[in-house]
């Protein structure tokens, strides 16, 4: 990686940093001010290899009103001169992240206001204020990896070891010191376990053998891999791949119920009303489902009741700003839980939401100007971060019968149709993305084709003009080349065998707007002679159909197109074994049980999985061009428009947001941007 | 006065709408029917005999309606895992077969239709309803912590609709054709053929710009954890009009048009003009005798109110996003939760039964013209 970066990253601190100090110089308080030394090593020996943050916050003269610091919330110094928590130092970390707040230091108190159409006790958007803290965070403009819960790794110049450096004195929310052996208990007793765990999910088994994790001493524990993993920092460590938000798991709490620890533990599954014990466990170490689990979020849930779930700040949260004072900024949040997702666009408008993002829509734009007034909230404009928000795929494997290698397939007139590099061109070409824009987007969109965002180090404008203009004449005149006739009256194209050309296809509606922007590439294609008539079903459905490969056409919103996530896995630029397109269903299931099921891709498909393995084994830019040209010169995926807006709701009392952020999976939505450092402005 | 001497009481004069004689010796008893042919013993065996016989058809019924429920649940493709991996696909994640392979392990989806139904059975007739995937939590539970506000807005909803239905159907149909009966008929075919949920929607806003009330739900945020001090009663009050009108609208606008209907049939019957030429009172009489006739076909309907106390207006729960059963219920069968949806179903099915039985008995006490066919 490259210089840029490093700059980028000082310059982001420097900024931060003078900007906290501006503030501290203008609101001069009489008591003393603490001093803080922040020292940021950065060992460029190669990137991504050693990132090693240290901070030291010079204790000398803690500002203390009555023996209780006051740099911690109000709520948590009564807790403390009360004698039912022990003081600040002791509930820190030595060395504590040191987050430093977008606008100023923030003030303590509020509730922040939030509601999902979850059931558990995190969901949407209260999961993305009291994000799980995953051993790294992802960088704000996703091109790197930070540190979170550990305070440093290094990455081996062989990339198969990684060794993790956490911050000793962290804690859990219940005060038990957070320590390699929760890993190893994570490690030992749940990955590696056969009844929590029948098969080691691949993310932890690169090269197909298990990963081995090993404890150098209390705060520092080594992974070790099969092949070169470079990729596990920002796909594993960073973002959440594999682990599902469970990267550490509080051993001393959950031994109770695991059978090794605890030889009665089937004896409680049985009393909860479980068969098993492992099924006990699995209830037990949710966070989602049990208040009790300890964590190592900024909101803990302290009340469960069917409509709301009520959480409080982590007394043990082991974040700080840069002047020391203990984050969160915002003392509760509620979580209203209601039973419809459509509630909440309309609970949004009513101004009953702080914060909300996960269910609002950019068609919905003028429906949240119009009411921001009354309902005290302002709207922000963050990017998708995707690389088309809808995009389309023609089944490449239609009927295709299982088993048999690509080559030796009976001969299909659709397949062949849409397995000519011609017709996906002319389909492209065919699509109006200015008018999408426009009218979907008020052309705050970019339209071009499916590629990867534009801050992604593999992306060049070439990727995403390829065939990407609105040109119905070529359109036309390549259909024509390839044979497809039109009828008498010049409405529909004839397949070969003199049918008229009718593709009936489904889709699944989320996220994005993808029944807008479909209902007018169905008209566009419709002014080819191609008609694509379209039914919207359920998820559960259309997950059969595609995977029993009864697709012929499939959209999907093209995330995992940024430096965080692009070419984790075989998605849109290599055929996924998936419900999130059918460009090769059958091929993906080849790829993905190593040769034993579905069927055999030729050569050019080969090396779309080739470049992937060697990118996730390498991370050289080569393997992910290789793999953009493929796409450019194929058009795999038929992308619509791209880096769309994706609006925000944030009350009008909120502070510390930035307009600067990626909502996209990718991102982990507002894991980079740091919500622990959001506060009100009071009075 | 005398029994017999109002016309049509009388057995002997062959009328078909025998009215109960209200001289204080004979006076309806709760412990009882009486009546001037049997004795009381008798009728209670015959009683006794027939409810047994409803009993023994009702666990019948439910055994049937249980294997309807739990397969017709189980019909659609997949099962509540594909649901739940659905739902964290969408949430941006990735799972594979393999952890999808151990998470239908862990929930015990692995083995077939049939074997999950008897093992749900066998617990469901011990009282154990299972557990919900979806709340993780047994169903019980789920149920439990929303049975007081359930029971609370839809029997409240109940009498508010009997106290302004009764009334005004009686209303228009004595004074059939006036310019309020005209309003009250408007009303009610509106009532009727307007969806609640759209009624719903409107009046929410319309309540939120006007009033400033929170929009869904029976709180606003910052009181539903308060203790049930005066502000939050109040504020409780303050929303509880919406769901009441909304629920309430169409039961109401569909009760006056029966109350009317059955009232007008009685107006015109030959007992009501003996009585009234027997220098009767008209509103003594009309509350006497054509009314209380008037309101079988209420009597045999209310058992139905029952299933509905339970499981509230689903469509209007949800749009209004009331803290009632009704969403689960959908939120269950959505997301494909066995057993919290079929337990729900089942306790519905069963008060249906129960429901049916009590109309049932309160017409033969109501009628004895039921009492003696």
């Amino acid at each position: 990686m490259d210089v840029r970066q490093l700059i980028t990253r000082r310059r982001f601190l420097t900024v931060s940093a003078s900007a906290a100090v501006a503030l501290l110089a203008a609101c001069q308080q009489p008591t003393v001010v603490e001093k803080i030394v922040t020292e940021t090593v950065e060992v460029a020996k190669e990137v991504e290899k050693i990132v090693k943050e240290t901070v030291v916050v010079e204790k000398e003269k803690v500002v203390e009103v009555a023996g209780v610091s006051t740099r911690q919330a109000p709520m948590l110094q009564e807790r403390v001169k009360a004698g039912e928590l022990p003081p600040l130092e002791e509930r820190l970390p030595l060395e504590p992240l040191v987050v430093h707040p977008y606008g100023e230091i923030g003030e303590y108190g509020g509730t922040i206001r939030v509601g999902s159409d979850g059931t558990g006790l995190y969901g949407g958007d209260s999961d993305l204020y009291a994000q799980p803290q995953n051993m790294l965070r992802i960088k704000p403009d996703l091109t790197g990896a930070v540190p979170n819960v550990l305070k440093a790794w290094e990455m081996s110049d062989d990339f198969t070891e990684i060794t993790c450096f956490m911050r000793e004195g962290m804690k859990w929310s219940d005060g038990e010191p957070l320590t390699v052996d929760d890993v190893m208990f994570w490690y030992e007793d749940i990955l590696l376990n056969e009844e929590l765990n029948p098969v080691v999910p691949q993310w932890f088994r690169p090269g197909g053998e298990p990963m081995l994790c090993e404890k150098l001493d209390d705060y520092t524990f080594k992974l070790k891999f099969a092949i070169p993993t470079p990729s596990f920092v920002m796909i594993n460590m960073a973002h959440k791949y594999g682990f599902w938000s469970r990267t550490f798991e509080p051993a001393h709490y959950l031994k109770q119920y695991h059978i090794k620890h605890n030889p009665e533990a089937d004896d409680l599954a049985k009393d909860a009303g479980f068969d098993f014990w492992h099924q006990y466990f699995g209830n037990r170490s949710d966070p989602n489902q049990n208040i009790d689990r300890p964590n190592l979020r900024a909101m803990i849930p302290v009340k469960d009741t069917p409509e709301m779930v009520f959480l409080e700040r982590n007394p043990y949260f082991w974040m700080v700003d840069p002047e020391g004072n203990q984050l969160p900024y915002i003392d509760k949040m509620v979580h209203n839980r209601v039973g419809d997702r459509s509630m909440l666009d309309a609970k949004v408008v009513g101004g009953q939401y702080d914060f909300c993002g996960f269910n609002t829509s950019i068609e919905n734009y003028s429906t949240y100007a119009d009411a921001a007034e009354q309902g005290n909230y302002q709207i922000l404009l963050w990017k998708s971060g995707k690389g088309s928000d809808v995009m389309y795929q023609f089944n490449l494997n239609w009927n295709m019968e299982e088993g048999v290698p690509t080559s030796e397939q009976k001969p299909d007139m659709w397949r062949e149709v849409f397995s000519d590099v011609r017709f996906r061109r002319a389909m492209s070409l065919a699509i109006n993305r200015d008018e999408i824009n426009e009218v979907i987007y008020f052309g705050h969109a970019t339209p071009g084709q499916m590629t990867v965002i534009p801050a992604s180090q593999s992306f060049k404008p070439e990727y995403a003009e390829a065939w990407a203009d609105y040109d119905p004449d070529q359109a036309n005149a390549l259909l024509d080349e390839i044979g497809l006739k039109w009828d008498e009256d010049h409405k529909h194209r004839l397949w070969p065998d003199g049918t008229p050309i009718k593709i009936a296809w489904d889709i699944y509606e989320s996220e994005t707007p993808k029944a807008p922007i479909t209902e007018l590439v169905v008209e566009y294609w419709m002014n080819v002679g191609i008609e694509v008539p379209y039914k919207s079903i359920t998820r559960d459905l259309l997950t059969q159909k595609i995977l029993a490969n009864e697709e012929p056409i499939s959209l999907w919103h093209g995330d995992e197109t940024t430096d965080v996530l692009f070419m984790s896995r075989p998605k849109f630029f290599a055929p996924i074994d998936g419900d999130e397109g059918c460009f090769g269903v059958l091929w993906g299931r080849w790829y993905n049980t190593q040769g034993e099921g579905g069927v055999e891709p030729p050569q050019e498909i080969k090396d779309l999985y080739d470049w992937l393995d060697k990118y996730l084994e390498t991370r050289e830019l080569e393997w992910t061009h290789k793999t953009l040209e493929s796409q450019a010169e194929n058009i795999w995926s038929i992308g619509t428009v791209g880096n769309a807006p994706h609006p925000l709701i944030f009350s009008n009392d909120l502070g510390n947001l930035t307009e600067d952020g990626y909502w996209v999976w990718d991102s982990l939505w507002t894991w980079p941007v740091f919500p622990e450092q959001w506060y009100f402005k009071q009075g | 006065m005398l029994a017999s001497a109002q016309g049509p009481m009388d057995d002997r004069h062959g009328a078909l709408v025998p009215i109960f004689s209200w001289d204080k010796t004979t006076r309806l008893s709760p412990m009882g029917i009486i009546s001037p042919r049997g004795t009381m013993v008798e009728e209670r065996d015959n009683m006794a005999a027939h409810l047994a016989r409803r009993f023994l058809y009702m666990l019948l019924m439910l055994l049937m309606a249980s294997v309807v429920s739990f397969t017709i649940i189980s019909l659609p493709p997949g099962d509540y895992l594909t649901s739940y991996i659905n739902r964290l696909k969408a949430e941006g994640g990735d799972v594979g077969e393999e952890i999808a392979l151990a998470l239908r392990r862990q929930y015990g989806l692995d083995s077939p239709i049939y074997v999950q139904y008897f093992k749900w059975m066998g617990k469901l007739v011990r009282g154990d309803m299972g557990r919900s995937f979806l709340y993780d939590r047994p169903v019980s539970e789920v149920i439990g912590a929303r049975m007081g506000m359930t029971v609370l807005v839809s029997t409240a909803t109940l009498i508010i609709t009997y106290l302004i239905a009764v009334p005004i159907g009686v209303y228009s149909a004595i004074r059939q054709y006036s310019i309020g009966d005209y309003i009250f008929t408007v009303f009610g075919f509106g009532g009727v053929s307007v969806p609640s949920f759209l009624v719903a929607l409107v009046l929410m806003v319309f309540a939120y710009r006007t009033f400033g009330v929170s929009i869904g739900g029976l709180l606003s945020l910052e009181y539903v954890d308060a203790p049930w001090a005066w502000p939050k009663v109040q504020d409780f009050l303050r929303h509880l009009p919406i769901p009441l009108l909304v629920i309430g609208l169409s039961g109401t606008a569909y009760l006056v048009r029966v109350m009317r209907a059955t009232l007008l049939d009685e107006l015109n019957k030959p007992y009501v003009q003996t009585a009234r030429a027997k220098g009767l009172k008209e509103s003594s009489l009309l509350l006497k005798y054509p009314i209380r006739v008037a309101l079988n076909p209420i009597a045999s309907t209310i058992g139905w109110a029952l299933p509905a106390i339970f499981s509230g207006q689903i469509i209007v729960a949800v749009v209004l996003d009331l803290p009632t059963l009704g969403p689960v219920l959908y939120k269950a069968l959505m997301q494909q939760d066995m057993f919290l949806a079929s337990s729900t179903i089942m306790v519905t099915t069963a008060l249906t039964f129960v429901g049916t039985l009590i109309s049932d008995i309160l017409l033969l006490w109501l009628d004895p013209r039921i009492r003696y066919a």
